[in-house]
C-alpha cells in the first residue's frame, strides 16, 4: 500500500503539473510544486480512508518519504526544465548549425545572447538570497549559507578540486 | 519493526554505502568524473540489492510485495542519489552556486564588478566549451567548433521537448510564451 500511494502520488501530481503549466505557469514555481503534491497527497489518503481502505501508519509514512522523495527530485530536476542548461544550450545550437558547427568568434555573441551569469544572479537577488546595495554590492543574506559551506566543507574533506561553475 | 522501516533502512544502508563510495573515490582512486559516479551509484545500488536478498528470510512476504518494496526503495534509492549529487555536486555546474560561493569566498560582500571580472557570460560559456572539448563531445578544427556527441545532442533534445511539452517554450532567453 504504501509503496503504491507514493508512486501513485507522484503520478497524478505529475498529469496535473503539466496540465495546469501549459495553461500558465506560476509566479512561484518551485513553492507551487510542492503544495501540488502535498495536495494530491492528502486527497488519495483522504479518498482511501472514504473507502474504508486507510494505509497502516508505517505505510503512510513510507508513502510520504517516496512521494516525497520523488518529488523533491522533480523539483531539482524541474530546475533544469525551467533554466537553459549552458552545455546544452551549446550542444543544441552546434546541433542547429549542422556539421560546419559554428566559428571560435561567434562565441562571444552566442554569450551575450545568452546571458546566463546575469539571469540567475537577478534570481538569486529576486529570490532574496542575494542583495545588491546602492554602491553595487553583493552581500549573501544567509538563507543558502548552510549549503554552501557543508559543500566547502565536503569538498575539502574528499579532497576535490577547485570549483568551476 | 513493519516491513515498510526494514525498507527504508535498507536504503538508508544504500545511501551511506553511495556516500562513502564517492567521498573515498574522491580522496582516493585516480577516476574521472563520470567513473567516480558510477562507482558511488552502482555500490550503494548494490548494497540495495543485497537488502532485498535479505529480506524474505526476515519477513514473510509475497512476490509482489517483495517486487513492490524493492521498486520502492530503488526509487527512493534514486532519488536520495540524485539529490546528493545535486547538493554536494552543486558547484561542478551550478552557476547560482558559483556566484554564492565567490560571495561566500570574499567574506559575505563582493561588489559586482569585481564578481563579473572573475565570473561572467562571457567567461562561462568558454569554461563550458572547453570542457566539452576535453571531453570528446564537440570537436575543434580550423577555428570552428562542431557537434561530436549524437548521445548529448539526444539529451539536449531531450530537453528541448520538455521544456516545450511543460512551458511551451524553447529557451529561457526566448519571450515568454
Amino acid at each position: 500500500m504504501g509503496v503504491l500511494l507514493g508512486f501513485v502520488s507522484f503520478a497524478v501530481f505529475f498529469g496535473l503539473h503539466v496540465a495546469i503549466w501549459r495553461v500558465r505557469v506560476p509566479a512561484r514555481p518551485y513553492g507551487a510544486l510542492a503544495l501540488l503534491w502535498a495536495g494530491v497527497f492528502a486527497i488519495l489518503l483522504a479518498a482511501l480512508w472514504l473507502m474504508a481502505m486507510p494505509p497502516t501508519l508505517p505505510a503512510a509514512l513510507y508513502a510520504v518519504l517516496l512521494g516525497g522523495s520523488l518529488t523533491l527530485s522533480y523539483l531539482f530536476f524541474y530546475v533544469g526544465i525551467k533554466h537553459d542548461s549552458p552545455s546544452l544550450a551549446i550542444l543544441r545550437e552546434l546541433q542547429m548549425r549542422g556539421p560546419s558547427g559554428i566559428e571560435a568568434d561567434d562565441v562571444e555573441a552566442f554569450a551575450r545572447r545568452r546571458p546566463f551569469v546575469t539571469a540567475r544572479l537577478e534570481e538569486l537577488i529576486s529570490d532574496g538570497f542575494v542583495r545588491r546595495d546602492a554602491q553595487g554590492v553583493l552581500y549573501a543574506t544567509g538563507k543558502v549559507t548552510a549549503v554552501v559551506r557543508l559543500n566547502e566543507a565536503y569538498r575539502a574533506l574528499t579532497g576535490q578540486g577547485q570549483r568551476s561553475g | 519493526m513493519p516491513v515498510e522501516f526494514a525498507a527504508i533502512a535498507i536504503t538508508s544502508v544504500g545511501l551511506i554505502v553511495c556516500v562513502a563510495l564517492h567521498a573515498a573515490a574522491h580522496r582516493f582512486m585516480a577516476l574521472s568524473f563520470f567513473g567516480i559516479l558510477a562507482l558511488s551509484f552502482l555500490g550503494g545500488a548494490a548494497a540495495v540489492g543485497i537488502g532485498h536478498l535479505v529480506l524474505p528470510y526476515v519477513y514473510t512476504l509475497p512476490l509482489i510485495d517483495r517486487a513492490l518494496y524493492l521498486a520502492g526503495d530503488l526509487a527512493l534509492y534514486c532519488c536520495g542519489w540524485y539529490v546528493f549529487q545535486n547538493v554536494m555536486g552543486g558547484n561542478e555546474s551550478s552557476i547560482r552556486f558559483r556566484i554564492l560561493e565567490e560571495i561566500s569566498l570574499a567574506g559575505g560582500r563582493i561588489p559586482e564588478d569585481v564578481l563579473r571580472e572573475r565570473y561572467n557570460d562571457v567567461l562561462l560559456i568558454e569554461v563550458r566549451l572547453q570542457k566539452l572539448i576535453s571531453g570528446g563531445q564537440v570537436l575543434e578544427s580550423e577555428g570552428r567548433y562542431s557537434l561530436a556527441s549524437q548521445k548529448l545532442a539526444l539529451l539536449s533534445s531531450i530537453f528541448w521537448l520538455l521544456k516545450r511539452a511543460i512551458l511551451r517554450t524553447d529557451s529561457e532567453f526566448d519571450c515568454a510564451p
